[in-house]
């Protein structure tokens, strides 16, 4: 018997894989400037940026006047193209997929837990408060409207919020016919599990099959992760931001420095928190990467300059933290404090993180000299840093009640830090970090 | 002192064990360094059990979960969203695109209610006003509980959906 919700999408849902995959694939020609990753781990990565880079090509499409379904055709044939016209570069990159028993067991039990979370995901439509609030309601809207109509996005909440979410249900909803937001939903998760599957095979190609089996579950297991992945926050942003800047951290890790900060600039086209994460890791690439300069330039200005531009043209309220002119006289030192102990407590919260904090912060402390030296690791830790430290700033000045705001916002934004920070813990703990980075590597020979 | 002793309970296990580990790394690198490996095993052990621990609970609300296979996204999203789905979008929405229908008022709902109204009525803006309100000048059309009597009398009525009413008033 057929599953009815499977029966409702059609075609509709492996055409939108399709779509991403194809466009993926011709962004990672572009960027990819070496690659040991197997062919599975090549489509994976593929498929999680074509959904950044077509949803960001639909915005611009939109702005030239295009309706969503030919703009979708079009970004589509475009995508197919260049994939045609680069097979042999792309084909060349890919490596046959090569697994001992023991790293299938491990595919194994995770796909299982990625069916049951699956389930889970598809068992309801979006019902968190943010969902019904804007996030769903801007996918309704852009469908409806089938443009990038600002003016009525501005009947929701949080207008300034960039439109990754948004785009993606709003092209379900356009491939379905009507607003399914489960639908939508399954595509979230879909993403969201391919984001995870990328760390698994990054690991199991890094590591001995039992560390990178800890080292998955380990993320698995963040309760507040698998909360965003499948349960009531499925259907918010905020989990992409963690899962770019995780993959983003994963490719500079590894030496593809423009493919990975190609994902930290695509951070703030998810959300607006991710425009300083993306700005701080572009100024210090910039700093420590002169051969970079110029690609970060040109990738900045396709990235991160459309939406922000567009909504300052529009006019749109974009203080959404807070005004300047609404901050008001207060103990500025307890405030910040008090913003510090909210971290420290969030990162030791065992029930929703597990010890993922722990084994960061255990990584960066045994390695301390190798933080500072690596360029890589001291890059992406001063750029977690940096998002650290703004949030403690906006938590510090925020207009809300600092003490509720805290409560509500602490964790999710947490979860946009702790998948790199993981990236990076688990690079500090492996074999490739004591022969030392690919950037040293390169420069001695 | 009295200071370094509040440092305890504030920092707690999780970030003194970090500190121990560091310090312990830096200077029994050679000789003790077995020693220091295992300092790290309780945390692996942790580590291990929150995972076991979280997969159980996913494991327990299997049952709840699996049944909901069967059912189609309508019935999964009524279940969550009630009958505002049905109001608004199918009954409602096709009214006000049949009319053309710019602006709508909702009397005396909840929030939830008005960001679904807002989500499922959409190109129409959606406005809620307390029942003894006015209505304002640009909004002739509202959204009342059939129970507003004095409302459905003194309107034109357009649609009735689960207990709703879509009416057409007066102008100022």
């Amino acid at each position: 018997m057929m599953i009815p919700f499977i029966q409702e999408m059609g075609f509709s849902f492996p055409f939108l894989l399709f779509v991403y995959l194809i466009v993926g694939l011709s962004t990672h020609a572009l960027f990819i400037q070496h690659s040991k990753m197997s062919l599975w781990e090549h489509l994976l990565s593929s498929l999680f940026l074509g959904t950044a880079v077509v949803t960001l090509s639909q915005f611009l499409f939109s702005l030239l006047g295009f309706k969503m379904a030919p703009a979708l055709l079009r970004i589509f044939l475009l995508g197919l193209l260049f994939f045609w016209t680069n097979r042999k570069k792309i084909f060349l990159l890919w490596r046959p997929y090569q697994t001992s028993g023991f790293q299938l067991l491990i595919w194994v039990v995770l796909g299982i837990q990625l069916l049951l979370l699956g389930v889970k995901a598809v068992s309801a439509p979006t019902y968190t408060w943010d969902s019904i609030a804007f996030w769903t309601p801007k996918m309704i809207a852009i469908w409806r409207d089938g443009y990038v109509n600002i003016e009525g996005l501005k009947n929701f909440n949080h207008p300034e919020y960039p439109l990754y979410v948004p785009l993606l249900g709003a092209t379900q909803f356009l491939l379905q016919g009507w607003p399914n937001d489960v639908a939508a939903k399954a595509l979230f998760f879909v993403i969201a599990s391919v984001g995870v599957c990328i760390f698994a095979a990054w690991s199991m190609r890094h590591f001995p099959p039992l560390k990178a089996a800890f080292w998955i579950t380990l993320l698995g297991s963040a309760f507040i992760l698998r909360d965003h992945l499948a349960g009531e926050y499925a259907g918010t942003a905020d989990i992409f931001v963690g899962l770019f800047a995780m993959v983003g951290a994963l490719r500079i890790l590894e030496g593809n420095w423009k493919l990975g900060i190609v994902h930290f600039l695509f951070l703030a086209w998810i959300k607006s928190e991710g425009l300083v994460f993306a700005a701080s890791l572009a100024s210090l690439s910039f700093l420590f990467m002169p051969s970079l300069r110029r690609f970060l330039i040109g990738a900045g200005a396709l990235i991160l300059a459309p939406w922000n531009i567009f909504i300052r043209t529009q006019h749109v309220d974009t203080s959404q933290y807070f005004k300047f002119g609404e901050i008001y006289a207060r103990p500025w030192l307890q405030y910040a404090i008090y913003a510090i102990h909210a971290f420290r407590e969030e990162f030791r919260q065992l029930n929703k993180w597990n010890l993922l904090f722990w084994w960061t912060g255990a990584a960066v402390f045994t390695h301390l000299r190798k933080c500072f030296r690596v360029v890589e690791v001291r890059v992406l830790l001063f750029s977690v840093l940096t998002q650290l430290i703004m949030y403690i700033v906006i938590f510090t000045v925020t207009p809300e009640e600092q003490a509720s705001f805290i409560a509500a916002a602490v964790s999710r934004l947490s979860l946009h830090l702790a998948p790199a920070m993981l990236a990076v813990a688990t690079w500090l703990f492996s074999k490739n970090m004591q022969e030392g980075s690919y950037e040293i590597k390169i420069k001695a020979s | 002192m009295h200071k370094i002793a509040a440092l305890l309970p504030l920092l707690g296990w999780f970030y003194f064990s970090i500190v121990g580990l560091a310090l312990g790394s830096a200077f029994f690198k050679k000789k003790y360094s077995f020693f220091v490996k295992m300092l790290w095993i309780p945390f692996i052990c942790i580590s291990c059990v929150g995972i076991v621990q979280i997969n159980y609970f996913e494991i327990l609300n299997l049952p709840k979960i699996l049944p909901t296979l069967k059912d189609a996204s309508t019935s999964k999203i009524d279940h969550y969203v009630g009958s505002y789905r049905t109001q608004y979008l199918q009954d409602f929405f096709s009214v006000i695109q049949q009319r053309n229908i710019h602006y709508v008022s909702l009397l005396d709902v909840d929030s939830r209610e008005l960001h679904y109204a807002r989500m499922y009525l959409y190109p129409a803006i959606v406005n809620s006003i307390p029942s003894q309100e006015k209505l304002p000048k640009e909004h002739k059309f509202v959204i009342v509980g059939l129970e507003k009597s004095e409302w459905i009398v003194a309107g034109r009525l357009l649609k009735v959906s689960q207990g709703k009413a879509l009416l057409e008033m007066e102008g100022e």
